[in-house]
């Protein structure tokens, strides 16, 4: 099989990176991109994409990808996880060999040269994933705070992204399973997942990064600006965020009959997200 | 180093190094050996110190580990002959006496048996014949396996699930505290970092090793499901699982349900306008229904027998038969043809009696 088992992933120093962070690393010794996956609110860095760490090893063009799991705790704020995020990126990037393969495969398996890097990152990204995702990148800047040359090899895949917000209550009640919450709830539950707020459309964190996002397209190299022109699905059966077009995004392409969580999940039944994802790896 | 090398070499890097609970259990076995007897017990025969359910859960750790091998071999992910250095360690732990009375007398596993067998020889064959397919399987299983095997908070649920308790608390507390839904919120929010010593209280961690099993069982199930061409792998990938599910089935199946009933009470809650949320209230009606239903397939005994048969093909001692009576479900749950999937109408009224 081309991909090694699915592993913790961990710095140079042994620390595991984000929460529950995992891979699966292309058996080739150099292979030409990585995925990074990155949930939404509540989520979990590999159930959420059951059964992409299955499915996608299983086809040739993901052969040659890298399969990084990123987790974090969406109980914090939205631009806290970004900047965790945000240094993961720059070690996919930048250092990928000694930040993150090497020290995460098991001892006896062949390791990278220490001057490995990706051609290709393709960043997949699910609900409050794609607020997140779009912070990190918008915070990869050098000390001049000029764009970083490596944001030319990122593509944005985005799975019903909450990028234009979604109602704290319906947020509120993915807390409690589901169920139709109160304003009391509510409340208590905006207090302990803070990352509730950071989607409000009416907040501060959605409209910034609206700006912030225009601001970038006009003024960054066209061919780093295309990180924020991303590829998105949305399912007709959400009722967590709203389907739109989103600045300079492609079309969004639609999947008929796919709730919030289902757009990112392929089973033996549905290909779409699965082939939603290799329609958009170089 | 060889292909199985290194493979097995990953399963090894999971167990001894993502989660140490293996090494550590290693370590206690190295210090302890022949005199494991009292660390080892049943725990109705004298009831768990918090300290020595540490000790205990890095054995299950390793049981874990060595019923993953198995899984591997029987994949055929892992073939030809195992490393002796692997060999020589799994005969040392797994035949063990005071080692050996705990997986297979006091909590009875069988994939640690059928390794056992293994690495004496006398392996089970893994019929998958050509590969790939159950490779692929193997290590979707591999994957899903993993957080729920070494998520602290799952081992916490399924202990008090076993008649356990830790810090005070108990499965009636776990499922008190569902109940309603500010006190299920204060647990299933709570991070370790919240506390002094870092730890999640053991109730808060039974109630999200509760949230995560039932999240779990479904997609466990869809696997098995998709490995029915090979009938011994699928009771192989039942079995790594098959103790909690077991018990479930002969003690606290009851317990689970009462759980996600106790959940599905909050639906009548003031100052939610219905109208609004009636996809959304059937999409969770159906979701809790999936985890029901497939609570209930697996916790019925219907996958366990291909893995059973086959050590008993396999050998026809006393000890062995005995042993699989451990594994006998009621006659209600285990269906007349264990391999087959279940028919529609059964599966329906399954779903009926659930949705009820």
């Amino acid at each position: 099989m081309p991909h090694h088992l699915s592993t913790l992933l961990r710095d140079g120093t042994g620390q595991k990176w984000g929460r529950g962070s995992r891979g699966r690393f292309a058996e080739m010794p150099v292979p030409r991109g990585a995925v990074v996956f990155v949930h939404g609110f509540r989520g979990n860095a590999i159930e959420t994409w059951f059964d992409f760490p299955f499915r996608l090893p299983k086809e040739q063009k993901a052969a040659d990808y890298d399969l990084l799991f990123y987790g974090y705790d969406s109980r914090e704020q939205a631009p806290y996880s970004a900047r965790s995020l945000n240094l993961f990126l720059r070690a996919v990037a930048e250092d990928p060999a000694r930040q993150i393969v090497n020290p995460s495969l098991a001892a006896g398996l062949q390791k990278r040269p220490d001057t490995f890097r990706y051609d290709h990152i393709v960043i997949a990204a699910h609900s409050l994933g794609a607020v997140v995702s779009r912070l990190a990148l918008l915070g990869a800047v050098s000390p001049q705070r000029d764009p970083l040359p490596w944001l030319s090899k990122v593509r944005l895949v985005l799975f019903a992204p909450a990028h234009a917000g979604a109602p704290a209550v319906k947020l509120a009640s993915l807390v409690f399973m589901g169920l139709p919450v109160g304003s009391a709830l509510e409340a208590l539950a905006r207090k302990r997942y803070k990352s509730i707020d950071d989607l409000d459309p009416a907040g501060q964190t959605i409209p910034q990064l609206r700006t912030d996002i225009q601001q970038f397209l006009a003024s960054a190299p066209a061919n780093v600006a295309d990180c924020h022109r991303a590829w998105v699905t949305h399912g007709s059966a959400d009722w967590v965020v709203k389907a739109g077009q989103y600045l300079q995004d492609n079309q969004f392409l639609p999947m008929n009959g796919a709730g919030h969580f289902e757009v990112c999940k392929p089973t033996q039944k549905d290909h779409r997200p699965l082939d939603f994802l290799l329609g958009v790896l170089p | 180093m060889s292909d199985t090398s290194e493979r097995l070499a990953q399963i090894h890097h999971a167990y001894f190094e993502d989660d140490d609970g293996a090494a550590r259990a290693l370590k206690i076995f190295e210090s302890w050996q022949g005199a494991l007897s009292k660390l080892l017990r049943h725990h109705r025969t004298e009831s768990i110190s918090d300290n020595e359910t540490w000790e205990r859960d890095s054995f299950d750790y390793l049981f874990a580990y060595f019923s993953m091998v198995e899984v591997a071999c029987l994949a055929g992910w892992l073939s030809g002959e195992l490393p002796t250095a692997h060999v020589e360690m799994a005969t040392r732990v797994l035949g063990d006496e005071d080692v050996k009375r705990y997986y297979e007398d006091h909590y009875p596993i069988l994939l640690p048996q059928a390794h056992r067998r293994r690495v004496e020889g006398q392996g089970l064959e893994s019929n998958v014949g050509a590969p790939d397919g159950a490779e692929a399987l193997f290590e979707h299983f591999f994957t899903l396996s993993q957080p729920i095997e070494t998520g602290a908070e799952v081992e916490t649920f399924l202990w008090f699930l076993d008649g356990g308790s830790r810090g005070g608390a108990d499965i009636n507390d776990t499922i008190e505290a569902l109940r309603t839904p500010t006190s299920f919120l204060e647990h299933a929010s709570a991070r370790p970092e919240d506390f002094a010593d870092e730890t999640l209280p053991p109730l808060s961690a039974s109630i999200q090793g509760f949230l995560s099993f039932v999240e779990f069982a479904p997609r466990l199930l869809q696997l098995l499901q998709e490995t029915a061409e090979f009938p011994m792998l699928q009771s192989a990938m039942w079995h790594y699982h098959g103790y909690w599910l077991q018990q479930m089935n002969q003690h606290m199946g009851s317990e689970v349900r009462r759980a996600l009933t106790a959940i599905e009470r909050w639906d009548f809650l003031p100052g939610h306008e219905s109208d609004t949320w009636v996809t959304q209230v059937e999409e969770g009606d159906i979701t809790r229904a999936k985890q029901k239903r497939a609570l209930a397939q697996l916790s019925s005994g219907r996958y366990s027998y291909a893995l059973v048969e086959g050590l008993l093909a396999l050998s026809a001692r006393t000890t062995f038969l005995s042993d699989s009576r451990q594994f006998n479900f009621d006659e209600e749950a285990a269906p007349a043809v264990p391999q087959d999937e279940p028919a529609e109408d059964l599966v329906r009224s399954e779903d009926e009696e659930l949705m009820s």
